[in-house]
């Protein structure tokens, strides 16, 4: 479904990736994992167009999207779960899903996409008309998951959506993911969380400093003795 | 006349050019709260359409709050082709937040402006005498002001309306979403430049009203605009940034506190009343009286 290839990225001087490769099969949740500063985060972003390639491209079901604008790539139905939630702090749990369906083409789903995101998070269907910004971390985590389903992604890329949170509500966070995958939403997931990451991903690419360190199944992932001592600590 | 009596028509004429100075600086707050951009050239925006309002009523005899809706579309379109080909592209040049570049560039637009205004119709002010101009109504010992009247009321009702357009309607609420975070609202499908040359048009649109607005009782010259720009200024920081309901309780306590100053002071004395209470409010509630906390 979505092939990036050999992407280079530059912030000004810096270069932040060097020749990321990787490919996210359609119907799987695709992990990436990496330490800090390893490029996840510019990945994601330039695959939404937020950040713009220097070289290699971008393919989305066969068809290079590298030049699309990145409010175009959200009618392809690639969307993105920003790190941070990033909801409208001034706006409430209602508009801000709202504005996750602002598109013309999304606007018609409201109803049945807004029941999904309640029935996935009933704790969203309680908060509906309070205020984002009050909410605490995980359930503005919930909020930002349930904005972006209203964009009805094809491609749910989520930047962290652990971090920072209490476990038990990671675990929520994850077992939603994993019942969104189950509809038929594609997953490309990064975190920092990598036990739990591993465990529920089809396929994952480690990368560091900018480049593809390693990549496998979830399950060769987990048993990889590099992953296991970088980023497990066992 | 009584005291009592004369406080409360210093609050009606207050509250009447409160109203107005609402409009024009909701204008400016819009700009300002989505796009960041401190527009200098409001004031000199608002004379331009103070001087098409003249035009408009000399030779085609139009009234003046009927012409209000041309000057409104007229620059309301001005304003979309300065953010679409000049503001727009200096904002792709830039990473700054706050772009410098385009703060410099709306100040150097408003002298250019004035200063044209100034060559083409020289410093001579002149008055346009609509049927309105001069004329009140007497309730008891009190005297409204007819065109101030119709003027109030006119830009409560715009007020309400583009409140109504930024809550209730998806390209309203994507711009208060653009306020907050406009980072994010591309990865909601909005087209960032698009939105931001609505907003912009917007802006300039509700100074084109106000110029209709304010033509039936004020003198029409270069510097027309000036001091109503900044009074915006001072509106835009006691309502707290990109707020309309903000901007509107402020315009008319600016409105009142000028007109209920001139009982006690001199009438420029009563103008500096208003940047008093400014400074004031600057430094006990920095986010303005009706303001959020910049995150």
């Amino acid at each position: 479904m979505l092939k990036i290839d050999n992407i280079f990225v530059n912030y000004g001087n810096f270069e932040a990736l060097h020749g990321i490769s990787l490919s996210v099969e359609e119907g799987k949740i695709v992990a990436l994992v990496g330490g800090n500063g390893a490029g996840k985060t510019t990945t994601i972003n330039t695959i939404s167009g937020l950040t713009t390639l220097r070289k290699g491209d971008i393919l989305l079901d066969g068809q290079s999207i590298r030049d699309m604008p990145a409010h175009e790539r959200v009618k392809k139905g690639v969307i993105q779960v920003p790190e941070g939630r990033k909801l409208f702090p001034y706006m409430s749990v209602y508009e801000n899903l709202m504005m996750g369906s602002y598109l013309p083409e999304n606007r018609v789903k409201r109803k049945e996409n807004l029941d999904m995101c309640f029935e996935i998070f009933p704790k969203m269907a309680e908060r509906k008309d309070q205020m984002a910004g009050t909410m605490s971390g995980g359930e503005q985590q919930m909020c930002a998951i349930c904005r972006a389903l209203m964009s009805q992604p094809r491609l749910l890329m989520l930047d962290e959506p652990s971090l920072g949170l209490a476990p038990v509500i990671v675990d929520t966070v994850l077992d939603s993911i994993v019942r969104i995958n189950q509809t038929g939403v594609t997953i490309l997931l990064v975190e920092q969380n990598v036990l739990a990451t591993l465990d529920i991903a089809d396929y994952a690419y480690a990368i560091e400093i900018g480049q593809n360190a390693l990549e496998g199944t979830g399950k060769e992932m987990l048993e990889n003795e590099q992953i296991r001592s970088t980023y497990l600590g066992i | 006349m009584s005291s009592f009596i004369m406080t409360l028509q210093a609050l009606i004429d207050g509250l009447l050019i409160g109203g107005v100075y609402a409009v024009i600086a909701i204008g400016l707050s819009l700009a300002f709260g989505v796009m960041r951009i401190v527009n200098w050239a409001h004031g000199e925006l608002l004379m331009l359409s103070i001087y098409t309002s003249y035009f408009i009523f000399t030779w085609f005899g139009i009234d003046p709050y009927l012409l209000m809706f041309l000057t409104a579309v007229l620059m309301a379109g001005f304003g979309y082709i300065l953010q679409r080909f000049v503001i727009s592209n200096m904002l792709a040049r830039e990473k700054e937040v706050e772009p410098i570049s385009v703060l410099l560039f709306t100040a150097g637009l408003g002298v250019f402006l004035s200063n044209l205004a100034l060559v083409i119709f020289k410093g001579n002010p002149r008055t346009a005498t609509t049927v309105y101009t001069g004329r009140s109504l007497h309730v008891g010992m009190l005297y409204v002001s007819v065109p101030k009247l119709i003027s109030f009321v006119i830009a409560m009702g715009c007020t309400v309306l583009l409140y109504y357009f930024l809550q209730k309607s998806e390209t309203g609420r994507a711009i208060r979403a653009a306020s907050q975070n406009r980072n994010v609202v591309t990865l909601m499908g909005v087209n960032i430049k698009r939105l931001y040359n609505i907003a912009f048009a917007i802006s300039v649109g509700m100074v084109g009203i106000a110029g209709a607005l304010l033509l039936p009782y004020s003198s029409v010259q270069p510097t027309s605009g000036t001091t109503y720009s900044f009074k915006s200024f001072v509106i835009i920081v006691l309502g707290g940034q990109g707020s309309v309901i903000g901007a509107l309780i402020s315009g008319l306590l600016v409105g009142i506190i000028e007109k209920v100053g001139t009982l006690y002071f001199s009438d420029t004395t009563a103008q500096i009343a208003v940047f008093a209470v400014f400074v004031l409010v600057l430094l006990l509630r920095p986010n303005g009286l009706f303001g959020r906390k910049q995150g």
